[in-house]
């Protein structure tokens, strides 16, 4: 079986994780009650989307 | 590469997959707004629109079209005579997709699928129902107490038969550590010497 032959230093590994980063997620602002949600999506705190729909709270 | 291959699988096989689209086309043709997942509602929208447009021309072939989707003549009725005709003017376009967010559970996207005239009533929010810890408390009238589990019972029992042993037989060897006799002793069986003073 091959074998890695030598260590990978930490500038290798530091490198390989340059795009690992994790992205925030984007948010939008409930016109109805203020909160953050996601971009077009019912509100899951207020149930408005472009006008009262779902049941919630 | 997925090429000229439309459609999703949705992890189906090919019967599955369209008994399942049949089973939620009759869901939403009963009750005008069905909740489910984004990658299905997006399969199904086609299909509940075709089948309201070939309603729009209501005859027997048309019918039999229609009722290869949804095996149900009640259904079938509902969907040309009180569906259909609400759609005449419209060409096409007759259902809307909410998107909902991930659901809790699988975290996949959830959406609604319903139709465009679809009028939601908010439903005004009732006293909470009583559960059934409520309904304990209720009755004893106050404080509920915890049962205990069964494990610390076990070790009750045998501390009580640990007990009237200590004081008479101290000397005797390898009895000398309560703490060590304690674990073997329910194996013998529950209770041989009787009810300890110490509980009494």
């Amino acid at each position: 079986m091959p074998n890695p032959k030598r260590r990978h230093s930490k500038a290798r590994r530091d490198k390989r994780r340059a795009h690992d980063a994790l992205a925030a997620p984007a948010l939008s602002e409930c016109p109805n009650c203020h909160e953050a949600k996601a971009p077009h999506r019912v509100c899951p705190r207020c149930g408005y989307y472009k006008g009262k729909q779902l049941i919630n709270v | 590469m997925q090429h000229n291959r439309a459609g999703r699988k949705l992890r189906r096989t090919t019967a599955h997959r369209l008994a399942m689209f049949s089973n939620q086309l009759a869901s939403l043709m009963t009750h005008e707004r069905i909740q489910t997942t984004v990658s299905k509602a997006k399969e199904l929208r086609p299909l509940a629109e075709k089948l309201i447009t070939t309603a729009k021309n209501d005859g027997l072939a048309a019918r039999r079209r229609v009722y290869r989707w949804i095996p149900d003549h009640g259904t079938v009725q509902k969907v040309f005579e009180r569906i259909a005709p609400r759609f005449v003017d419209r060409p096409g376009g007759y259902t809307r997709i909410l998107k909902l967010g991930p659901r809790r559970g699988d975290a996949a996207e959830a959406a609604i699928l319903e139709f465009v005239d679809y009028r939601f009533e908010p439903k005004e929010k009732g006293p909470r129902k009583e559960s059934l810890s409520d309904r304990a408390r209720r009755m004893s009238g106050g404080r509920v107490e915890t049962v205990r589990k069964k494990k610390p019972e076990g070790e009750e029992e045998a501390e009580a038969q640990e007990a009237p042993k200590k004081p008479s037989k101290k000397t005797k060897p390898g009895r000398s550590e309560p703490a060590k006799a304690a674990k073997p002793a329910p194996k013998k069986g529950p209770s041989r010497t009787g009810p300890s003073k110490r509980g009494a």
